[in-house]
């Protein structure tokens, strides 16, 4: 099992999770953070912490997001680690809830 | 104080009888220790003679502990340097959890053949796995099978046994007695809380393998997630009955929140007029004690709600779970250090487990070495009733023949008390105090007047350690009820209800 960083943190990307992840398994692209499914306890700390709700269970992951699941931990090999919070994009709280954000990822 | 002064400021043979020869003085069993401010005036006081024998230095094995960089014998940690694995975030981080990682840890140490019989181990346990660095680098890996660290938290198929049919999941009803999930209202003036599910490390024989260290592939859990608004309702529950005064903390373990969570939860506690003692349970300093040394801030919110609550006249410990003298290191005594100079008090919880800790001089070992640390033996308990690791309990005779073994050889408040958490819901009793014991079916019978007048409660040892007698009468469903109606019989509580039907 692991928690998995769905399509809402594209362009909002928060970071209030990697604070408290116990592990410090998230990893940082341009505008996009995802989970080491690897290293995730499942301990479920970030999943509150998001202020967008982008955080699921593996279990819970909805229908038309399965393939962040495979995103994640792709993404999680390559991109670097983030262990502290930093400010969010300017334009955050325009980009949430915002559907269809998965073309705007940058890799 | 004249007394010294006499015997420094006159010749020793004036003060030693005629004819005899002068024995040691202090300076001769106290080397090194002549420019002592205080001592300094008794090195030429004549020691005593001892009407003891000279103790084998080996009796104090205990006071020895475990130093150096030991994990660099791990393929996976050979080049790993003492900051990074004393820092607390890379024995989370580097946990082994699958056969894979373990696999690429341990490089050629362990054999094919035991891996796969760690795969055959793990499809059938009610846990899964998370052995940090420290407790690989602990582990024997030539002698596997052996090894009271891989017996605790890797299983193996090889070794398992059948589950006693009288077995059930969440053996202590843990579930029946919570108003609220993640909280259990049993004894009269005690709650106990579970902030989260999650572990530093998954114990084989964890009595909470119900909701504790998520779904295996024989289990599927009443998860218990770490957030404000069930942490709300659970306190919310606390507030409402004035009669609990005490609270255990535990899951889960607070070791795997962060500080602020700690202290969150710690203040809230201790705002509540009528509780007066909160005890976090935590397995975390057995497994990864790294963390209360580089994990300040978490130390030191536990150090600050355990201030907060001392000035507020209530008390704030820690209750660790050490199973054997294995387990505790260099590492270990100067993480005690910190919380003893901290002023929190810590005491222990070791679960009897069947060839890691069921001998009286591993024991009188354990207790003697956590009494050093001022880690106070606290309880042995029996081995709870929980599925797929039956090999791993012993009978309530081995606990009682322990516990007369141990008793004696420290300071009785250094003494565990040995107690079985009784199979229904019962709480804990001293394991001696049972109604009746039939040793030859392993039926032990208590009642439990404080928690539930009107109940009797049995435990079942372990069939594969009774005489032929009783495993034979095992081997037949239509014993069984007989067997416990005996039991009860003998016990003179025959038609009292029983705690689990």
């Amino acid at each position: 099992m692991t928690f998995v960083v769905g399509e809402n943190c594209i362009k909002c990307k928060h970071t209030d999770c990697v604070e408290v992840c116990p592990v410090d398994c998230f990893y940082e692209g341009p505008n996009f953070l995802v989970i080491h499914p690897d290293e995730c306890i499942d301990c479920a700390l970030c999943v509150p912490e998001c202020p967008v709700n982008a955080i699921f269970t593996e279990d819970e992951l909805p229908e038309d997001q399965k393939e962040f699941l495979a995103l994640n931990a792709e993404l999680a090999a390559i991109w670097p680690n983030i262990k502290t919070m930093k400010d969010a994009p300017p334009d955050a709280e325009q980009w949430k809830d915002v559907p269809g954000k998965r073309k705007h990822l940058e890799r | 104080m004249s007394e010294a002064d006499a015997t420094m400021s006159q010749p020793a043979e004036k003060l030693t009888p005629v004819n005899e020869v002068a024995g040691p003085r202090v300076r001769d069993v106290l080397p090194g220790m002549e420019g002592h401010p205080l001592l300094a005036e008794l090195m030429d006081v004549e020691v005593p003679a001892a009407l003891k024998p000279v103790v084998d230095p080996k009796e104090y094995a205990h006071r020895s502990f475990k130093d150096g960089e030991f994990w660099r014998h791990i393929p996976g940690y050979a080049e790993v340097d003492r900051a990074t694995f004393l820092d607390w975030k890379f024995q989370n981080k580097q946990s082994v959890t699958s056969v894979d990682k373990l696999v690429a840890t341990l490089g050629n140490l362990a054999s094919p053949a035991f891996i796969d019989d760690v795969r055959a181990g793990i499809a059938r346990a009610p846990m899964n796995v998370r052995l940090s660095p420290y407790t690989v680098a602990l582990i024997d890996w030539a002698n596997p099978y052996q090894d009271p660290l891989r017996i605790q938290f890797l299983p193996v198929g090889s070794t398992q046994l059948p589950d006693h049919p009288r077995l059930t999941l969440d053996s202590l009803h843990e579930q029946a007695d919570a108003p609220t999930p993640g909280l259990t209202h049993r004894y009269y003036d005690k709650a106990l809380f579970l902030p989260l599910d999650v572990c530093p490390v998954y114990c084989r024989f964890c009595t909470r393998s119900y909701a504790i260290g998520g779904d295996t592939d024989t289990v599927h859990k009443a998860r218990l997630t770490p957030n404000a608004k069930r942490w709300h309702t659970d306190i919310a529950y606390i507030a409402s009955r004035p009669e609990i005064e005490d609270i255990v903390v535990s899951g889960g373990d607070l070791y795997m929140l962060p500080a602020q969570h700690v202290s969150t939860i710690g203040h809230l506690l201790l705002a509540i007029p009528h509780i007066r003692r909160i005890r976090i349970a935590t397995k975390g300093p057995a497994v990864s004690p790294m963390k209360i040394l580089t994990d300040e801030a978490w130390t030191a919110a536990l150090f600050e709600i355990a201030n907060a609550g001392r000035a507020m006249g209530k008390e704030v410990c820690l209750h660790t779970h050490f199973n054997t003298p294995q387990e505790i290191t260099e590492i270990t005594r100067q993480a005690m250090e910190v919380l003893f100079k901290g002023g929190v008090t810590v005491r222990n919880q070791t679960v009897l487990i069947r060839n890691v800790n069921d001998s009286v001089a591993t024991m009188t070992e354990l207790v003697r070495r956590l009494s050093y640390m001022n880690v106070r033996p606290y309880y042995v308990y029996q081995h709870d009733m929980v599925s797929a690791v039956e090999e791993l309990r012993t009978t309530v005779q081995t606990n009682a023949s322990i516990e007369r073994g141990v008793r004696g050889s420290t300071a009785g408040f250094n003494t565990p008390l040995a107690i079985v958490d009784l199979p229904g819901g019962g709480g804990k009793r001293d394991v001696h105090s049972f109604e009746h014991y039939d040793r030859t079916t392993g039926i032990s019978v208590y009642r439990s007047p404080a928690v539930h007048a009107d109940l009797v409660y049995l435990y079942f040892d372990p069939i594969d350690l009774l005489p032929k007698e009783g495993q034979e009468r095992w081997s037949r469903p239509a014993e069984h009820q007989r067997m416990i109606d005996e039991a009860i019989g003998t016990a003179g509580l025959t038609g009292m209800p029983l705690a689990v039907a």
